[in-house]
């Protein structure tokens, strides 16, 4: 069976090229645009509407919230508790960061400083751990 | 009869004073404990001269009634602290216990002798003075130590009142106990004058917020004390030309005093409204570091799809590209997207240290490798102008460094020589002085002018030398201001010797090491 990735992030373009990249190395991936998506997806997961992802590729800054949100939010149910959720943004802030790692992000990466090949190695290796 | 006007004076300017700092002062705690304060030591000094005159009452009931207001006036004190210094009366434990137990024999003594015994009597200032002396420099202590954690204007305004203070005691205790010892005279009528001096002083430095640095203060106060010596020569002097003499030295001093004073008021403000500018000036080049921060998602943004299509594109993912002008195109594009990709990481980097948000990563590090693999690097660029590339090298120890940072420091220097030499070449150089690492990049290049090397030092880095714009044209000035702030991060420096146009530049490298 394909691996499942949920990518949660804003800009379309972005979206697209992720979408395109993990769907030839593939995965099966389901991608949502904003925060209040997100946190509805966690909600069909609870509720056994949806399958669970085997990973979450979330951008942290969102336009309708902060990225944190829906880590958080993840984070509270013992359905979604051990979901495996990395941080794949434009953003970095040590403070945020911290707290980040606070909250139990699996893994911080920085979308600009990846090639394509390097990003979908990683993740590949991510399912696989899992 | 001129000792009582003195008095009445020091009395009416002390209270006027404290009144005034007490209506003004913003933070009503303080003020309140500046006119008590203010009032204990004028009625101090005036019941001390009473003492002396036996006004009313005899020494022993003056001296009771001075021992009860000199308690009274410590107490106060701790409580003027507490309320500068922000403390809590919990802090003074100590100091109150044994306080309180000092005061309880006292006063047990005034009950049960019906005098006070021995260790206190007269002269005043005995045992039981230097007990209160004690404590009173105990409390100096802690307004001192409050005053090295604090800083600018309240740190200024705690050393005045500390300064004041111990001019104060001094005079006091000369006039007190040294002169009466030495004279066999009473003084204590100049107590008044003095506690007037220190009020106007203390009030002087607690009403300018934006206080004058103290120095100009001492030079007013001279000007002052000056002027009021001078004012006396007159009335001392018995010979009339002396004495007119003295009233036109007097006059023309106070002529020259009123200028000088003057002259120190407009630089302080000025160097106030300096600082104050200064202040702003780092505010806002914080604030704007912070803005270009905040805008690196937006900066880096579109450069994923633009770099992971060029990606996609050149891997063949959509087909194969036959046209080899396209492709040759699109390689193009693919180096200058990473070129851009890595100027806004530099510049993000450089925000993030200077906002102080990235530190370095230390690591040990073997410069000359360091320096080799730069030179391994950059020689094909040497070799295409004929230039050549030299490294002296000279063994160095291991030393702590962020290693890409300075590789990229380094880099970035030998680069600009290479670029900015026509013929002959570079040289590096690397030593140990001082403690410091140096790392030398000499060419035979354009060279600059004194004024040009100036800009460099003043950190306005984007102004490339005169002669380097005209010969080659639009370059990057950020690689030597990353180079800069790169090595500023270590603690280090980067400065640039020239003997002039066409003479070749020599950039100089220093970092601390250990």
């Amino acid at each position: 069976m394909k691996p499942r990735i949920l990518i949660v992030d804003d800009d379309e373009s972005i979206s697209m090229l992720f979408r395109e990249a993990f769907q030839i190395a593939g995965f099966e991936v389901e991608f949502l645009l904003s925060g209040k998506e997100a946190i509805k997806r966690l909600q069909d997961v609870r509720q056994g509407d949806k399958e669970k992802p085997d990973l979450v590729l979330l951008d942290l800054i969102l336009s309708d919230m902060n990225g944190i949100e829906v880590l958080k939010e993840a984070r509270k149910y013992s359905e979604t508790k051990n979901l495996k959720i990395y941080a794949l943004t434009n953003y970095s802030n040590p403070e945020f960061n911290e707290e980040l790692m606070k909250e139990g992000i699996d893994k911080i990466l920085i979308k600009v400083q990846y090639t394509l090949e390097e990003l979908v190695l990683l993740i590949q290796e991510a399912v696989k751990l899992k | 009869m001129e000792k009582e006007y003195l008095i009445l004076s020091s009395v009416l300017v002390n209270f006027l004073i404290g009144l005034f700092i007490f209506l003004r002062e913003k933070n009503k705690k303080i003020g309140a404990h500046f006119l008590a304060s203010v009032l204990i030591l004028t009625f101090w000094s005036l019941f001390l001269h009473f003492y002396h005159s036996q006004f009313g009452l005899n020494q022993s009931q003056w001296l009771k009634v001075i021992t009860l207001l000199t308690i009274i006036f410590i107490f106060e004190l701790l409580f003027f602290i507490i309320a500068v210094s922000k403390k809590r009366l919990k802090d003074f434990k100590f100091f109150l216990i044994t306080f309180v137990f000092l005061v309880t024999i006292v006063i047990l003594a005034f009950f049960f002798n019906g005098r006070i015994p021995t260790i206190v009597s007269s002269p005043p200032l005995t045992t039981f003075f230097l007990c209160l002396f004690i404590y009173g420099a105990w409390l100096g202590m802690i307004l001192f130590e409050k005053m090295l954690k604090t800083a600018d204007i309240e740190h200024l305004q705690i050393k005045s009142i500390l300064m004041g203070f111990g001019v104060f005691i001094t005079f006091v205790v000369i006039f007190n106990a040294f002169i009466p010892l030495i004279s066999g005279k009473n003084f204590s009528w100049v107590n008044s004058a003095l506690s007037a001096l220190l009020t106007i002083f203390i009030a002087f430095t607690i009403s300018r917020h934006y206080l004058l640095k103290s120095k100009a203060i001492w030079l007013e106060l001279s000007i002052g004390a000056m002027g009021a010596i001078l004012l006396t020569l007159p009335f001392l002097i018995p010979d009339y030309r002396l004495k007119i003499l003295a009233a036109v030295v007097f006059s023309s001093f106070s002529f020259l005093g009123y200028y000088l004073i003057k002259i120190i008021r407009e630089e302080s403000k000025k160097r106030e409204e300096v600082e104050r500018i200064m202040k702003e000036w780092e505010k806002l080049n914080l604030a704007k570091d912070q803005f270009v921060l905040s805008f690196q998602h937006h900066l880096r943004t579109p450069l994923v799809p633009i770099k992971g299509y060029l990606e996609m594109i050149l891997k063949g993912t959509y087909g194969r590209e036959e046209n080899p002008v396209i492709k040759e195109k699109l390689f193009e594009i693919k180096k200058l997207a990473d070129t851009l990709y890595s100027l806004i990481e530099d510049l993000l980097d450089i925000q993030e240290l200077r906002v102080g948000k990235k530190i370095l990563n230390l690591e040990d590090c073997q410069v000359d490798n360091l320096i080799e693999s730069v030179i391994e690097e950059l020689k094909l660029s040497a070799d295409g102008k004929g230039l050549y590339l030299n490294f002296e090298k000279s063994s160095l120890p291991i030393i702590k460094l962020d290693k890409k940072r300075i590789r990229e420091a380094i880099w970035n220097l030998v680069d600009n020589a290479i670029k900015y030499t026509k013929e002959g070449g570079v040289v590096i150089a690397t030593r140990i002085e001082d403690e410091k690492l140096k790392i030398i990049v000499s060419d035979t290049g354009v060279g600059m002018e004194k004024e040009e090397i100036d800009y460099f030092l003043k950190g306005q880095l984007f102004e490339r030398g005169e002669e380097a714009k005209r010969l080659y044209g639009p370059g990057r000035g950020i690689g030597l201001n990353l180079a800069i702030e790169f090595v500023k991060a270590h603690g280090g420096r980067i400065w640039a010797e020239s003997k002039g146009k066409g003479k070749g530049s020599t950039f100089l490298v220093e970092i601390p090491i250990g």
